[in-house]
């Protein structure tokens, strides 16, 4: 029986296998550094009998047959004691298609692996834009390039040994080597320079400037902001739990970060209303009816008015 | 100032381990090969939910004779905990433990084969001398034999 795999890179092998078993999702514990070194394994898992199992590095398998050799390799470190010199300038590349469907590479080094996120878990701010990845929000680059596909979008998972990004992108075309020197004429931004692939010119992505980017603001928040008059008990007391409640992040007057939402009472003072910037408003009356057919405000105990509002404010910033 | 010291047999050889390092001794179960690793790793077994990387003692030691599990016990391995990772210390068994000075004393004799790389000197307890075992090099096991 053959087990047919197709890697990150897009080669496709078989495995010959005796027999398949079952497929489970599994948690990947780390191996002694003795058993990595081997260089097939991965990790190690447990079946529900407590019995130890390995992963196996299909990579791994791979290049040890022969079928793969610029693949690079994260858990393993091949000693490469006959680089010769053409070898140590070029660079291993993804390439892909961003999100404005330019053809872009990626520096195979910054990349940890290929994933495919809900695109429910991407919140777009531009170059502050953020993705959930295993319950930590992290920020994502090449998202705000184009239009997210529906469902989901395919991402890179970048990391420099410390910190971790993401970037997304439409689709993977192949793996390349390319000449280190690049013609970096039009270098800036993210784009490291540009590299000719099959006499075709491909932007390189600078993995450094991706970093030094994205990573000098700690870890964000993914829940939008309401803003409402710090000083004002009714506010902090009364509505502060439900708005929260909502799904908001609640900040005041004097927080300087944006804020999706303001909330305030109509017949506020100018000066007050001021001082909540935000991108909309929610206006909050104490009588229960409307003064007149334009007054947009809604009567501050209802609550299911406020509720509705507080998720079309929610579902319009993801728009 | 006296410790500790857990009395194991290593290939018929009572050595002594530190027992502030040993964290259990446990009855080796199922063990899953590893193939492709060292040969001194015997293979994969787990404690509780953790991996447990177990290490045949008398080929991470290179001797000649195997470890040999007395008749009538089950297979014994003293279970401890190195840069992170758990690891199981397959020996023929597990004698005692004791106590002694914790300055080993200087080795009077030459040692042969492996045990000159694990040993760092002798500990005097009442029941006699015991050579102190280094767990980290026999976790990590001979030098690497370069691939013929």
């Amino acid at each position: 029986m053959l087990v047919v795999i197709r890697l990150v890179g897009g080669d496709v092998f078989g495995v010959a296998v005796d027999r398949v078993l079952d497929h489970e999702e599994l948690v990947v514990k780390p191996l002694a550094p003795a058993v990595m070194k081997a260089g097939f394994y991965v990790g190690t898992t447990q079946l529900d009998d407590g019995s130890p199992l390995l992963m196996l590095d299909i990579s791994g398998v791979a290049r040890e047959a022969g079928l793969i050799s610029e693949v690079q390799h994260r858990t393993v470190t091949v000693d490469d004691s006959k680089t010769d010199k053409e070898a140590a300038r070029a660079i291993s590349v993804l390439l892909f298609y961003g999100l404005d469907g330019v053809r872009r590479a990626m520096p195979m080094s910054a990349v940890n692996r290929v994933d495919k996120v809900d695109t429910s878990v991407i919140r777009l701010a531009g170059e502050k834009s953020q993705v959930v990845i295993d319950e930590r929000i992290v920020p994502i680059a090449g998202a705000d390039l184009g239009p997210l596909p529906e469902g989901r979008v395919s991402m890179f998972r970048l990391g420099d040994g410390q910190g971790e990004m993401g970037y997304a992108f439409q689709q993977m075309i192949d793996i390349a080597s390319i000449d280190a020197e690049l013609s970096t004429e039009s270098a800036g931004g993210d784009l490291a320079g540009i590299a000719l692939i099959d006499g075709e010119p491909v932007e390189v992505v600078d993995s450094h400037a991706l970093f030094a980017r994205c990573m000098k603001d700690a870890p964000g928040d993914l829940r939008p902001v309401a803003r409402m008059p710090g000083k004002d008990r009714w506010f902090q007391e009364f509505l502060r739990p439900m708005v929260e409640a909502a799904g908001y992040r609640v900040v005041d007057e004097s927080d300087e970060s944006e804020a999706d939402i303001a909330i305030a009472s109509r017949g506020g003072s100018d000066e007050e209303n001021r001082s909540l910037p935000a991108a909309q408003a929610i206006w909050l009356r104490a009588t229960r009816d409307a003064a007149n057919k334009k007054d947009d405000s809604i009567y501050r105990y209802d609550r299911d008015g406020l509720m509705a509002a507080l998720q079309a404010a929610r579902a319009g910033r993801n728009r | 100032v006296n410790q500790l010291f857990l009395i194991v047999t290593i290939s018929g050889r009572d050595v002594a381990l530190q027992a502030s390092e040993v964290q259990s001794v446990i009855e080796l179960e199922t063990v899953t090969d590893a193939p492709r690793t060292p040969d001194f790793i015997r293979g994969l077994s787990a404690l509780r939910s953790r991996p447990l990387t177990v290490i045949d003692c008398a080929k991470s030691l290179e001797l000649d004779t195997p470890i040999v599990t007395p008749e009538g016990i089950a297979e014994t391995a003293v279970v401890v905990e190195y840069n992170g990772h758990l690891y199981a210390l397959h020996v023929d068994g597990v004698k005692d433990v004791t106590q002694a000075d914790s300055n080993p004393n200087a080795i009077p004799v030459e040692l042969k084969g492996g045990w000159e790389r694990v040993a760092l000197g002798m500990v005097e307890a009442s029941e006699g001398g015991f050579l102190l075992i280094d767990v980290g090099s026999l976790i990590e096991g001979p030098p690497a034999v370069k691939a013929a």
